[in-house]
This record gives structure tokens, C-alpha cells and sequence, in this order.
């Protein structure tokens, strides 16, 4: 594989461009608790996140998409406006997500 | 005996074990390599796709006796158990929302009327709390004609 063609592969996740990838709907069944429960794997500073947060950050009209930790996912950086902000008092945060797709390749828009 | 159920559980054909498995270990993964990673500079795109009208999955309960069911109609009808639970709920929402805005047109005319009626004795602000809290419009309308009807009567009086 060239180089361009590389730079070309690190752009897309399975056939379509990051930025052009679907995400309307994020599913925390499998992973909901997980998240939920950081702080308890962590330890007492990691921050639980809801599922609602969570997909308020991937729903973000802003957000930024990239690469996941596997070939099999995507990182998704948006902000939650309803997560509490990291000053006391405070709300809204921007938070890291990362997302599978439900199909492959992952054109309903369903995560 | 209620289970809290997803939507999209009770909707599709329950996935082989396998499969479900495979998508555990798939999440359970991308999971533990996301928190190994999670600080790694990675190229991100700023995204050219918004959601148009987001959605996000709610979980309800539904009674399990009543699942069975709604698997059973959603297979007779040809759709998803998940595709018709949303249209139902949606397809309800609207019908409310349209009922409130008929309410309203019919309402308003009435308790115009009623307002002007007592504005001399300072009581309309007290009509409105009271339409605003009223969830049947046709109960408030009957309820608003009558107290009409009854300053009719006792203007008559005096």
C-alpha cells in the first residue's frame, strides 16, 4: 500500500469518509452499565457518565470523527449539555465516545 | 410481573447466543482498548452529517404477559415489533398535540368571552390558571359557560 493510499484508508471507516458517517442513533444496552460504573474500575475520580450524556456528546452537531481503538469502532468528540460541567455547579462537557455499528457497513446511522 | 424491556428487544427476533456473544466480546474489546487509548492524539473530522432529527432508544416496562403479544400483531402486520411501537407512540403524541391546539381554538372564543365578563371584577386572571390547568377542553368550556351562565343569573338578581 502507497503512502497516499494509507492517508486515504486512515479517512474512511469501512468505505465512508468519518466525516460523512450517519450517527442518529446510539443503542447502551451492551454498554450502558459499563459506562455508568467508571468510577468503581477506575477508581473515585474517574467520571460515571450516563447513557444520556453519552449520546448527547455523539449526537453533538459539532462533533468531531475519527479513528476507534479497533477496526471495528469510531471515536466521536461532542458535548453533552446536560453532563455536569467539571466546575462545581456547572453543566455541559465535552466528552470522548467511542461507537460500533450496528450494520456494516454502517450506513443507517444506527450505533 | 414487569420487565424493563428496550424497545428494540422485544421488536426483533432474539439474536443466537453466538451472535450476542460475538457482540459482547466486540464491545468488551473496543471498550478496553478505548480506556488504554483514550489520551492518544488520533486525526478527527469535523462531521459533514448532523443528525437530521435525532433519535435516541428509551427504555419502558411492558408487562411480560403483554410481549408475546406484540410480537405476535407486529408479525401479522408485517413490521418490526420496534418499528410499531414507535409508530403507535408517535402516531399518540401527535393526536395529543393536535387535540390541545383544537382545544384551544374552540376554547378561546368562549373564554374571551367569559374574561370580559368578569374583567370588572378582576377575576380573569384566575380563569386563564384555570384553563392552563385543565386538561379537557370541552370540560373546561362546559365548566366555563356555566360559570358564565351563573354571573348571568346573579347580575339578573341585583
Amino acid at each position: 500500500m502507497t503512502a497516499q493510499e494509507e492517508a486515504d484508508a486512515a479517512r474512511v471507516f469501512e468505505g465512508i469518509p468519518y466525516e460523512e458517517l450517519r450517527i442518529d442513533t446510539v443503542d447502551w444496552l451492551h454498554r450502558g452499565e459499563y459506562i455508568r460504573t467508571r468510577s468503581q474500575r477506575k477508581g473515585p475520580n474517574e467520571f460515571d457518565v450516563e447513557p444520556e450524556w453519552a449520546t448527547e456528546a455523539a449526537l453533538d452537531p459539532r462533533r468531531l470523527v475519527g479513528p476507534g481503538s479497533s477496526e471495528t469502532s469510531i471515536q466521536v468528540v461532542g458535548r453533552s449539555t446536560g453532563a455536569p460541567g467539571r466546575a462545581p455547579g456547572t453543566t455541559g462537557r465535552v466528552l470522548k465516545v467511542w461507537l460500533v455499528p450496528k450494520e456494516n457497513p454502517p450506513s443507517s446511522g444506527d450505533w | 410481573m414487569t420487565e424493563i424491556v428496550r424497545i428494540d428487544e422485544i421488536t426483533e427476533e432474539r439474536p443466537m447466543m453466538a451472535k450476542e456473544q460475538n457482540i459482547q466480546d466486540i464491545l468488551a474489546e473496543v471498550a478496553e482498548r478505548a480506556e488504554e487509548t483514550r489520551d492518544d492524539a488520533t486525526k478527527m473530522y469535523r462531521s459533514k452529517q448532523p443528525p437530521s432529527d435525532p433519535s435516541q432508544v428509551y427504555s419502558i416496562r411492558i408487562p411480560v404477559s403483554r410481549l408475546e403479544g406484540i410480537r405476535s400483531l407486529a408479525a401479522k402486520r408485517g413490521v418490526l415489533p420496534t418499528s410499531m411501537l414507535r409508530s403507535w407512540i408517535l402516531e399518540r403524541l401527535d393526536h395529543e398535540e393536535q387535540s390541545a391546539q383544537v382545544a384551544e381554538r374552540e376554547i378561546r372564543p368562549t373564554a374571551h368571552a367569559v374574561a370580559a365578563e368578569f374583567s370588572s371584577v378582576r377575576v380573569r386572571p384566575g380563569l386563564f390558571v384555570v384553563r392552563e390547568a385543565e386538561p379537557s377542553g370541552r370540560a373546561l368550556e362546559y365548566r366555563l359557560r356555566e360559570r358564565l351562565s351563573q354571573h348571568h343569573r346573579r347580575m339578573a338578581e341585583v
